[in-house]
């Protein structure tokens, strides 16, 4: 797996490179200068707000109130989150990546978890950007609050959902290889679904829409108990000192490794899923949104193996690859 | 070499391969011709271990793609009639690439061969837009041929490719072949494929329908002449114009079992 990691962060140094050199070369001409003023002035604003919020006297109970808000709603989207992530990717097999990339990995000599390691690699340079220019924003928003713990948690935490969707996604593969409907993976968002109806019956709100009732919703039981373990992780996020949050780290860590040796446990049959991501988004990006949709639609080549009189039945029920 | 058994490869409403039994022997070319929807495709994608058959096995050098993916597919290189190049990489830097993940030791002066040898020295730093469709080409025969691999499998390899690029491109896939590596070149360019092959199979709707040199091929449709050339044979086969005459023993080519 050490090899597939240096794999991933080579490919990913030279790209970033190429990129860079790319750039420089057309850095000059008066389409990059324009769009460069306008991302730049617009970064440049963000930056010094950020900066100049820090800097604000904003009250010694600012950090406590930002907190509590945090305490209240992050759990629940991060709830929402997992829960469309299952769904939303549970229904694309395979793995989503560009068609060359795809190509070279199923065209090398690298078992079925290597790929999966290799895929897992190649997301962590952009799960630490987007955590740390989060980190940066809410670093300036609250005074008092920890940018190296909260960057370190959000960081466990994407990465977290990252593994959650991609076992989605391996089971997908898993179903379609043996030919089963996949439609129970929608079960988990359907389950969330009913807890939320079950909480607003519960609670019978006399204002169902306003803020106030949904805060309720989310203080009252079941979806209060529901809460509860992302709670404690937000708490630990948030809190002002490393030694406070340190229980929710190790959790999430603990958490994140559970989920990848889900992920990597047995190799699933993940070439037929992931070429035609591949081949879809190959088709987005070169014939636009219409034409992948309609790709979308399409009948999907898959194997219809215990639908069909499979000539040599016991072979089929053997994994392909990745043994090793 | 390559060795393939009741090759069968099924999609939600077609049969892409019908147990289908292959076999060539080291050293040998062969012509790999069908049809669009044929099943050439699937077939070398499932020889290469790109796309797992629905049922049926496939051993390289006596190595099962089942058993022990990772060695088998160390043998074979798949050459496509899309080059699939990384957008951001220059052409050498795929070649670094394939040596990582074969662990290849002083490749460097086999890839700058392989660059004078298809003409990309002057590219070797440029990034695939900066790239004709043929030199896309020949950057992705320099990664498959990088590895030295023991099997080569050819999807449409000249495609794209000018007539000096094309007739280059052929006397390089022969010389692997005389220094002993094993291809099957699948085409619809019928004079190519003939002039390359010491064997041909033709394929329809997955199963093969003829296989043999190609005078071998000629004595089953006996409503042709000796000098019928691979496009007629092809044409007279696929369109079930007049009959094809029962394999004989001599016809047996030298892979087959």
């Amino acid at each position: 797996m050490r090899d597939v990691c240096s794999l991933a962060w080579l490919v990913t140094r030279l790209s970033w490179g190429n990129r860079l050199r790319r750039f420089r070369r057309v850095l000059f001409l008066p389409r990059t200068l324009i769009s460069l003023v306008i991302v730049g002035g617009y970064a440049g604003m963000l930056l010094l707000s950020v900066v100049a919020a820090r800097f604000k006297d904003a009250g010694p109970g600012h950090h406590d109130a930002a907190s509590s808000e945090e305490l209240i709603y992050v759990p629940l989207a991060l709830l929402v989150f997992l829960g469309f992530n299952l769904y939303g990717f549970g229904r694309q097999a395979g793995l989503a990546m560009a068609h060359a990339e795809a190509r070279f990995l199923l065209e090398a000599p690298l078992s079925r978890r290597q790929i999966v390691g290799y895929y897992l690699a190649r997301q962590q340079p952009g799960l630490a950007i987007s955590a740390a220019f989060l980190s940066f924003l809410r670093w300036g928003m609250v005074p008092g609050s920890n940018l190296t713990l909260f960057f370190l948690g959000l960081f466990l935490v994407l990465e977290g959902v990252l593994v959650w969707g991609v076992c989605g996604r391996l089971l997908r593969c898993s179903l379609d290889d043996r030919g089963r409907s996949p439609a129970w993976t929608r079960l988990p968002l359907a389950l969330a679904v009913a807890v939320v109806f079950v909480c607003a019956a519960l609670a019978r709100p006399p204002h169902a829409l306003s803020l106030a009732t949904l805060r309720r919703w989310l203080d009252t039981p079941p979806l209060a108990q529901l809460l509860e373990p992302l709670r404690f992780l937000v708490e630990g996020m948030v809190s002002p000192t490393l030694s406070g949050g340190l229980g929710a780290l190790a959790l999430l860590a603990v958490g994140d490794a559970l989920l990848v040796t889900v992920a990597l446990a047995r190799p699933t049959p993940l070439e037929e899923g992931t070429l035609r991501q591949a081949e879809l988004f190959q088709v987005f990006r070169t014939q636009g949104l219409r034409a992948w949709r309609a790709a979308r639609r399409a009948p999907r080549a898959r194997p219809a193996a215990s639908r069909s009189r499979s000539p040599a039945p016991a072979a089929r029920s053997r994994p392909w690859c990745g043994r090793t | 070499m390559i060795h393939a058994t009741a090759l069968t490869r099924d999609y939600e409403t077609l049969r892409a391969l019908d147990r289908l039994d292959l076999s060539v022997a080291q050293g040998e070319v062969l012509g790999l011709v069908g049809a669009n929807g044929a099943g050439k495709t699937t077939c070398l994608q499932c020889l290469a271990g790109i796309m797992p058959p629905t049922s049926g096995s496939v051993h390289i050098d006596g190595i099962s793609m089942l058993d022990d993916p990772r060695a088998a597919k160390r043998r074979v290189a798949f050459i496509p009639d899309t080059p699939h190049l990384f957008e951001y990489l220059t052409v050498r830097e795929h070649l670094l690439l394939i040596a990582r993940v074969y662990g290849l030791e002083g490749w460097e002066s086999r890839a700058d061969a392989l660059l004078e040898e298809f003409e990309l020295t002057a590219k070797k730093d440029a990034l695939p837009g900066e790239l004709s469709r043929g030199m896309k080409q020949k950057a992705a025969i320099c990664q498959a041929f990088l590895p030295d691999p023991a099997v080569i499998l050819c999807d449409e390899p000249l495609s794209g490719l000018d007539p000096l690029g094309r007739r280059n491109m052929r006397e390089a896939l022969l010389a692997r072949a005389r220094a002993g590596a094993t291809l099957i070149v699948s085409s619809h360019q019928l004079d190519l494929v003939a002039a390359m092959s010491s064997r041909i199979l033709i394929l329809d709707k997955g199963k093969r329908l003829l296989e043999g040199t190609l005078p071998e091929i000629q004595r089953r449709l006996p409503q042709l002449d000796g000098a019928a050339s691979l496009e007629d044979v092809f044409l007279a086969a696929v369109s079930g114009v007049g009959q094809i005459e029962p394999e004989s023993d001599e016809d047996v080519g030298p892979g087959q079992p």
